[in-house]
Formats: C-alpha cells, structure tokens, sequence
C-alpha cells in the first residue's frame, strides 16, 4: 500500500518541531547559567524574572518535544505544538498591546550572548522559530481534520488469508488489492464475521477473519475443528 | 472526539530515530553555546577577576608607637577585617572579621595602641538589624600575638576612646552621651572604674588623653576637657571666626596644636595651659608633609624638623583619603608615625597597600599589599597622562587618563569619563585592560564640595578630550558613584545625545534614559540590601524603565551587598560584569 505523500509532509514537519522545541529549551537552560552575576529583568507582561519565564518555557518545550519525539499519537503532537506557539503568540499580542514589543528583544539579551548573536538577532530566531511551529502545526491540524472528516468512512477489515488488519475508506469497499502484510489479492469487503458449519455436527459457527487457521473446540459438539474459509 | 488516525502515520519516528534527533539537537545547541564561549574574552574577565581581587584597605592605619607593627583594616573575600601586620615580616593576623552581609553601614572600629604598644584595642559594631546583640563588642588584642585578652559589650556606637596609660582607657558613646573609664586591676581582669553619665556634650571627635587622668575632645567648634577628679568638662576653646577642623596635644610643651579653616586658608594656633595663643599658617609647622599634583600625578612632600626645606618622594599613583593640591590634613600627623610617613595608596603602577617611608628620604617600601598573589592576566598600568583644566565655572581642576596599551596613532578609542576621588581605581585598570580610555577629574575627597561641580567638570574634561582624534565621540559613557548620579539627570537633560552609555556604581538617584541616544546602553552595580531591599526594587524599575525605551540596562544588583561593597567578593563581581559590559560594545 503506498504512503500518503501530506502524511509523509506532517510526520517531517512534527519531528522537526520536536527538535527545534529541544534546541529552544536547551538553549534557555544555558542561557539561563550563561551571566549568573547579572540580574535579569522581569518580564513585562507577567512580571516575573526573565529567567523564570525561561525556565517554564524550557520545560514546556521539553515536554511538548518529547510528545513530538516519543509518542505517537499525531493529534496530540500538532495540539501540543500548536497551544504552545498560540500561547506565545498571544503573549507577544499582549506586549503589542502594552506597546512593549519593540523593545522586546532586549529582554532576551542573556539568550543572545549565551550564543554571541545580537539580540535583535536572538529576537528574530525565537519570532522565526514560533511562526514556524504556529504555522506548521496549524496547517498539521488542519489536514488531520480534513482527514479525520474522510476517516469517519474509513472501514477496518482483516485479510481473509494473513488476518491482518486492513483500514480503508468506504469508496474503495469492493476493490481487489494485495494485501500489504501478505500480499495476496484480496477483495477490500466491510468487517463481518465469517460463518462455517462444524465438520462434525454441522453447527453454526461465525469468528472474525483473524481467526481464519486457528483450532479451537466446537461450541457445539466439543470436536476439534480448524476455522476454514467459507466454502 | 478524536477520529482514528489515518494508518499511514501509525509507524511515527521510532524510539531510536528519537534519540539520535535528542543527541544531534543537544550537538548543535553545546556547539552554539561553544561558539559563544570563543567570544568571550576569557583574558579580559581573568584580568578583571585579579584586579577586581585586590584587597581594598581603609584608609585609617594605625602603626604602633615603635613602628613595629602596624594595625589596619581591609576586605576579605566575605567582609572587612581587621589585621595585625609585623613590620619586620610574616603574615598579617587577622584579629576579627565583620561579615558583609547585614553589616549595614558601621564600620569596624580601631581604636588604638596602648602605651608601650602591649595592647590594642578595637571595636566590632552590632549586626544591623539583629535584635540578639544590639551592643557593640569591645576588644583588647594582644599587641604581638593578636590573641583577644578581653571583650565586653559597650552601648554603640562607640564615638570616641582614649588609653589614659597602659591599664586604663575611656570610652564614649554618642547614643547616651556616657564616658565610661575602664581599669585594669591586679589580678588582670578589665573593670568599669568610673562612668560618667550624659556628659554635655554632642560629639566626641578626637578623644585624647591629655594626661593620665585628663581627657579632652571637640565637638563642632569647641574643644573641651575634662578632668576625671572633677568630674566637669570644661571649654578650652571655641571657634568662632573659623572652622574647627581638628587638634593635637603636645606633652612636652603641654599645648594644644589646633587647625583651622577659613577665607585664608588653614590655619595653625598653639594654645598654652596658660590660655596664651599663637596664630601661624599651617606650613609653619616643623613637622608635615602633604601631597602635589604635578602634571596630574600625585607627588609627596615632607618636612621636618631636621630638614627645614621639604623634600619631595616621587609617588605618581594613587592616595586613598589625601585632600588633594592643599593636603594639609597630613600635616596634622594622621600619617606622620615616629620617624615614619605611613600611607595607603598605590603608586603609578602597584597596587593599592599600605606604604611607608622614612622622613629621612628614600624610597616608599610596601609593608602590606592588597595583591596576594602575582597578577597573571591582569596589568597595572596607572594613569598615562594628565593635567589641569578649568571647567565652565571657572573652578581649576586635575585630571587623569588612563589609555589602553598598544594604541596606534588612527585609531579610535570609546571613552569614559568621570569626577572622582583619584584613589585605587580597579574600574579604570579593567577600562584600560577592555581597549577603553578612562578618565577622571580629581575630586579631592568624596564630600568634597566640589561635587557640586560634577557636571560641569565632566563637561569639561570631554570637551579636553573629544578634540583628541583617538577619542571616538561615538562610544563616550559617563560613570557616576553613589551622590555623583545626582547631577546626571541635568546632564542627560542638556546633552544626552552624546552619551553611548552610562555607568553607574551604587547610583544614589536614577536618570531618566529617554534622553539617552538611540541604541545607549547603561550598567549599573549596586547591593540588593541597600534600603532593606526596597532599593532593589527602585533599580529593579529603573533597568524595566530603560528596557521599555529601547535601553539596554544591564544590571549587577548584588545579594548581601548594601550601598558600598565591603568584601572582596563583592568587588570583583562587579569588577567582572563591569569588563563584561565594556566588552560587549
């Protein structure tokens, strides 16, 4: 079965924020050991030490980039990412409002001389790299709605051969493809049960597909049967 | 609500994959931070550590009669202390060290030899704000061992003590106005003999023995006595056309030596027992020396009663607590020591110590240094050159530049200016050091009045300077201490565009910035217990002021420091940020 190109795009885009998250935490850390005499001014928005404020979002994006680096779950990771960099968004909104943006980048000059960037250029890397994360994990969101809204026709089946499971949307129900775990043609049909009767008391007998090959008891007459593609 | 994820995404990043990202993301940030390790100018900050290590001393030193041993107090690495140095040689004993944090404003009290030299006596102020010992600790150190042979609790502050002879000293207090007598008796033990109550007077300053049961003292414009028999102080004299600066006491002559200012200058009177006055200027005295700016550098000059014409001693450097072009304090022998000139100060090129010299000539030789070890990094350089300028109040003053080493006659050096008492300076060392020039008018002493010139002497001192065309007019900073940071507000006011910056060392007021150039940049140094922490808060708002109009303010507040650092430590933190800051223009 062939990989879906968007899907391939979205997997890149989370892994990528996953590292750029770490390298932002990471680089937080640091600055934050970077000038212990200095004394670092607060924040214009809550009020709290800049060095605070880095230490929150150090481990804010450490945890969103384990989700990203470590997990699976594909909703989880764009949510994380983008509640993240929508939360940083609206805080750089509120300095806006406060008219106290301008000047913002003076407030990060511990990150830009822990690297020996300017920090008008330390500003501009965090404004780039949020604007990406924003933009990236939006647009993840949104095709995972996109395809969440396809996904409700999506239809499970398993392989009558391997019993495999099969995921596939409704308009292909009916199609002969290989199957992608063992590639023998089978014809994509909607998840029923099998039906057979037993060999030895013709008693009725209905098991999912994945269970095709297996031995078990009748339920019937307690002979030893072998479940059997119907005939 | 979730939907069921599309299959293709199932097999995500595997846990392997995972990890070589965590490794290559943790590489490329240590190489980033590494990238801003090789910007660090790791030579300059080694340097500004040494310099900023030097052990500062205060300027009051107290050399035993036979000049054997000296008493004087200095930073340690976490406060002030106060040392016993052999003169002969060996290490200097510390006798008691006062934490700087919580030490408030009180210093550590040497209160002076005893006759013969056997003991010395000293006090160690309450921590401010501990109710558990709200009295002052006095002590009598053995005056060779430095071993502490008796201590008590005394009302603080003690304002004034005096040995009467080698088993007997009174001591003062300002709070209640008491005199307390203490003797010692037979079996060895320090007993309270007498305490006057109240005495009627507001001051103690200068409390002297003038005999064995005579003590007498000054209180603004008197000089009174009081006779322990008696119990009664009595008024010795009373200026009333000049100012009381001071007094000594001569034994042999049994005369008073008083010094005095006024419209003419200083001024000498001998007062008898007999109430018999003799008026003469000050350098009528057989025995002084005092201090010559001589092109901007400090010279020594000594006279005395074998040498009638003064001979000068070439010093060229710094002296702490001097009174600059008219050093006559000097002559009233705060310094003059047996047959000793004793100084604290640094000459051109050495770091600050205590000094001493013989009134005979020869060369000043360093009884105790402020440097405990060789400096590895850092350089002394001094001032290389200096002068006289007249500023637009018409007020003569001098000046010291300090220049980077290695200039080339094109190139453009950023600058800082300032007025200041021309003392051990490590700021103006680390200026030098960071490819700065540093520049000082001389303030004579720190309230001198002078100060109220500060602006105008700063002015003038940059426009000596901006006309030299190594000075880059476009990376000029002001540094202001403590009281100085009063008078930049009308500075910025008037002429802020010039200024690239500020530096300001315990500001006492805050400027306001927006006066400042686009893209000016400030530092500031000062202790987080200063005002009980609500200072902190003031600068605190002052560097968010300055962030929130485009001014980088770069902030050294210092934990357990109050309005002047009193340790080491203390110092060369700032000492460190201080280079830190110049280096990142």
């Amino acid at each position: 079965m062939k990989t879906n190109p968007s899907a391939q795009v979205v997997r890149t885009f989370i892994r990528s924020a996953g590292a750029l998250l770490l390298g932002l935490a990471l680089a937080m850390l640091l600055a934050n050991f970077s000038t212990p005499g200095l004394t670092r001014p607060r924040d214009p928005f809550f009020q709290i030490p800049i060095s605070t404020l880095f230490w929150g979002l150090a481990g804010l994006e450490l945890a969103v980039a384990w989700v990203c680096l470590f997990t699976k779950d594909v909703w989880l990771q764009a949510t994380g990412i983008v509640w993240l960099s929508a939360v940083l968004v609206a805080y750089w909104f509120g300095l806006r409002i406060d008219g106290k943006a301008t000047h913002f980048s003076l407030y990060v000059t511990s990150l830009a001389y822990a690297f020996a960037m300017s920090p008008a250029m330390a500003y501009m890397a965090l404004k780039a790299a949020y604007a990406y994360l924003l933009v990236g994990g939006g647009s993840a969101l949104v095709w995972l709605l996109r395809e969440q809204r396809e996904g409700r026709n999506y239809l499970k089946g398993a392989c009558n051969y391997c019993g495999g499971h099969i995921a596939f949307p409704a308009r292909n129900l009916g199609r002969a493809i290989p199957c992608p775990h063992c590639q023998k043609t089978i014809t994509l049909r909607r998840p029923e049960n099998l039906k057979i009767s037993c060999f030895f008391c013709k008693g009725h007998i209905e098991f999912p597909a994945h269970a095709l090959g297996e031995k078990l008891k009748c339920p019937h007459c307690q002979m030893d049967i072998t479940l059997k593609v119907p005939a | 609500m979730r939907g069921q994820s599309p299959p293709t995404l199932k097999p995500a990043a595997g846990r392997e994959t995972a990890w070589w990202v965590v490794l290559a993301v943790a590489l490329v940030v240590a190489g980033g931070r590494l990238w801003g390790l090789a910007h660090t100018p790791f030579k300059l900050l080694a340097a500004a550590r040494e310099v900023g290590s030097i052990g500062q001393f205060y300027s009051t030193i107290q050399p035993s009669g036979s000049g054997r041993a000296v008493v004087y107090s200095q930073m340690t690495e976490h406060g002030v202390g106060v040392f016993l140095h052999e003169t002969a040689g060996g290490e200097p004993k510390l006798l008691v060290e006062k934490r700087e944090k919580g030490r408030g404003w009180q210093r550590l009290g040497m209160l002076g030899w005893s006759p013969e030299d056997r003991l010395f006596a000293l006090t160690v102020p309450p921590t401010e704000g501990d109710p558990a010992s709200p009295m002052a600790q006095l002590l009598l150190c053995d005056g060779r061992s430095g071993e502490v042979v008796w201590r008590s609790e005394v009302d603080a502050p003690v304002m004034g003590f005096a040995w009467l002879h080698a088993n007997s000293f009174a001591v003062a207090h300002s709070f209640n106005h008491d005199l307390s007598v203490f003797e010692k008796k037979r079996e060895g033990a320090w007993v309270k003999r007498r305490c006057f109550k109240q005495v009627d007077t507001n001051d103690w300053t200068g409390l002297t023995a003038l005999s064995e049961s005579v003590l007498s003292w000054h209180s603004s414009s008197n000089i009174w006595r009081l006779d322990l028999e008696s119990g009664s102080p009595q008024l010795v004299w009373t200026s009333e056309t000049n100012r009381l600066e001071g007094f000594s006491y001569g034994r042999d002559e049994k005369e008073f030596r008083i010094a005095c200012t006024g419209e003419k200058g200083w001024l000498t009177v001998r007062l008898r027992e007999n109430g018999q006055a003799t008026f003469g200027r000050s350098e009528d005295r057989r025995r002084c020396a005092w201090v010559r700016d001589e092109g901007g550098f400090n010279n020594l000059y000594v006279k005395t009663e074998t040498r009638r014409d003064p001979f000068r001693i070439e010093w060229r450097g710094a002296l702490e607590d001097h009174q600059g072009p008219v050093a006559e304090r000097l002559g009233l022998g705060k310094y003059l020591f047996g047959d000793s000139l004793w100084l604290v100060g640094n000459p051109l090129d050495q770091p600050t110590g205590i000094w001493r010299m013989g009134l005979e000539g020869g060369e000043p030789r360093c009884v105790v240094s402020g440097l405990k070890q060789p400096l590895r990094h850092g350089v002394i350089r001094g001032p290389t050159r200096g002068g006289w300028l007249t500023n637009s109040a018409g007020v003569a003053m001098n000046w010291h530049l300090w220049e980077p080493p290695g200039r080339t006659a094109n190139e453009k050096r950023p600058l800082i200016v300032t007025q200041t008492p021309y003392v051990w300076l490590p700021y103006a060392e680390v200026a030098a050091e960071a490819g700065y020039c540093f520049a000082m008018v001389d303030r004579p002493h720190w309230d001198d009045p002078t100060i109220y010139n500060w602006a105008e002497d700063v002015m003038a001192l940059y426009n000596r300077l901006a006309n030299n065309p190594q000075t880059d007019t476009n990376r000029v900073y002001v540094m202001g201490t403590s009281w100085d940071t009063s008078f930049l507000r009308s500075m910025l006011q008037e002429r802020g565009a010039l200024w690239q910056g500020l530096i300001l060392i315990n500001p006492g007021q805050f400027p306001d910035v927006s006066q400042l150039r686009r893209g000016a940049r400030v530092f500031v140094a000062a202790g987080q217990d200063q005002g009980h922490g609500r200072f902190a808060e003031q600068v605190r708002r002052f560097q968010e002021s300055g962030l929130n109009q485009g001014i980088q303010v770069r902030l050294c507040l210092q934990a357990g420091a109050d309005h002047n650092p009193n340790s080491i430590g203390t110092w060369r933190g700032r000492t460190v940020e201080f280079a830190r800051f110049l280096n990142e223009n």
